[in-house]
């Protein structure tokens, strides 16, 4: 098996989520790396590629 | 005119025999010890609830389990052992230390489990003193002085984690000073980095060491590592026990203090200074953050250092597993970009056939890749006659735990609860024994 579309979520021990930023812009970052997550499904890759995610907080 | 650099004296007591006595001392490699006046140094801590000195010998048909670190006994001249836990902070590795050779002081207590979990909870540490397994940790060749200690309840989890090591450092200094106060050594080492052939390479060690709080954290002059920056530090500090292990919750994959202060890396650099290279110091980092911009600051941070040195090479080992690899590993890669040659020393996946994929992360500047063996092969450790340091042992705090007979058999379905067998710095055999 071989995962072609990674994108960088934000921390190892909480990859889709921020435990530092407030609870209400919390949900903001999971759904920006959920949706680019979603994303790049769509777009092509020749191999395996990293992907960022465009969000303040979610990095 | 130059600022004289740290000059370490190491006045060796080479020890082949230990046993209980009324005072303590060493004569032609046989140590005496008083057992009762040890337990109460080490109970002179109000934190320490129980203390029960044991001896264990090479060869024993014996297990020792619970184990929290392994110091080897030390007792600096004028004062200043252990600094930052048992002596005020001072920077370590100039002047006078005797040491008690062929002797591990190791504390054993049953840790607790509490809410901390995850990477943090400490797991069973156990040392095989015969058989095939005994050549992968480091107490199979020692005389073994064990403490077996309970501490007192209602410590937190970062009390309960420095009692065990004051313990340990407590005993080791009084074992070195008292038996050793009034004689003579063995041997006398200077460790002391002199003027070199200007054409010699100059080599840097770049070590890289964990630290994520109690139960796995490494303490340099007693404190935690946690937040540490990459710096330079000199060889004879971590010689001289400014480095302290406190990884109990990665058994198989830390670097127990005993090893520290014989770290074979330095004692080699130190061996071939002057003759076939220049041992140009030491860079320390910690790796296994947990983002990528941190992995790619210290990465960026240490090779700088690597540079300001001057290296022409330099060897690289690293500490625990898993994304831990990769601050050390970046760091090479950085170097290698700037002309360092690097040499990447690490243990091996590989699968329980070693057949799989043997490390989780790789640069293409890591060209010269010196393994110290598998982690992945299940193991049964056999029945035994004796344990020492708990009747029971904890296993797979992940699924909850199940406590099993220390006296075995105990199946591993892979060896992480082997203390100190990965051979970070190739201090052990092999970390790959067929069983």
């Amino acid at each position: 098996m071989r995962a072609n579309r990674i994108v960088a979520g934000v921390r190892i021990p909480h990859p889709v989520s921020n435990p530092t930023v407030a609870p209400e812009k919390e949900l903001g970052v999971r759904t920006a790396v959920a949706r680019r997550a979603l994303e790049v499904l769509t777009l092509p890759v020749d191999g395996p590629t990293v992907f960022t995610v465009d969000h303040p907080g979610a990095r | 005119m130059g600022v004289r650099g740290p000059r370490l004296e190491q006045r060796t007591f080479h020890v082949r025999d230990v046993a209980f006595g009324s005072t303590f001392g060493v004569e032609r490699g046989r140590l005496e010890l008083d057992r009762d006046a040890l337990a109460a140094a080490v109970l002179a801590d109000d934190r320490v609830a129980r203390c029960e000195v044991q001896l264990v010998v090479p060869g024993e048909d014996a297990r020792i389990v619970h184990i929290c670190d392994t110091v080897e006994p030390r007792w600096r001249v004028g004062g200043g052992t252990f600094p930052g836990w048992i002596s005020p902070i001072r920077t370590a590795g100039d002047g006078v230390t005797h040491r008690l050779a062929g002797v591990g002081v190791t504390v054993c207590c049953e840790l607790p489990w509490r809410a901390t979990g995850g990477i943090q909870t400490p797991r069973e540490n156990i040392a095989e003193m015969r058989g095939a397994l005994a050549q992968l940790n480091p107490l199979a060749s020692l005389q073994n002085i064990v403490l077996e200690i309970a501490l007192r309840d209602g410590l937190s989890d970062e009390e309960c984690d420095r009692a065990v090591h004051v313990a340990e450092l407590r005993a080791a200094e009084h074992l070195a000073r008292e038996a050793t106060r009034e004689r003579a050594p063995d041997e006398v080492q200077i460790f002391e980095l002199g003027p070199a052939e200007p054409s010699l390479p100059r080599v840097v060690y770049v070590c890289q060491i964990t630290s994520q709080g109690p139960y796995a954290g490494t303490f340099y002059y007693g404190g935690y590592l946690d937040r540490l920056m990459p710096t330079i530090v000199h060889p004879n500090e971590v010689l001289d026990g400014a480095l302290v292990d406190g990884n109990v919750a990665g058994p198989w994959i830390r670097t127990p203090t005993i090893v520290h202060q014989n770290n074979p890396i330095i004692s080699g650099l130190y061996r071939d200074h002057g003759r076939d290279l220049a041992f140009a110091g030491m860079v320390l980092l910690r790796g296994h953050y947990y983002g990528m911009d941190d992995k790619y600051r210290v990465a960026q941070e240490a090779s700088k250092l690597v540079r300001w040195l001057s290296a022409d090479g330099a060897i690289f080992t690293w500490e625990n597993a898993g994304n831990g690899i990769m601050e050390c590993l970046y760091t090479l890669q950085e170097c290698e970009r700037a002309g360092v040659r690097s040499v990447f020393l690490t243990w091996e996946h590989g699968g329980a056939n070693g057949d799989d994929t043997p490390l989780q992360f790789y640069v293409p500047e890591a060209d010269a890749i010196v393994s110290t063996g598998s982690i992945d092969e299940p193991v049964t450790l056999p029945p035994v006659a004796r344990v020492v340091g708990g009747e029971t042992v904890r296993l797979n705090p992940q699924l909850g735990g199940e406590r099993v007979p220390a006296k075995g058999p105990i199946d591993l379905s892979w060896r992480l609860e082997l203390y100190g067998g990965a051979g970070h710095v190739g201090e052990t055999r092999y970390g790959r024994i067929d069983v």
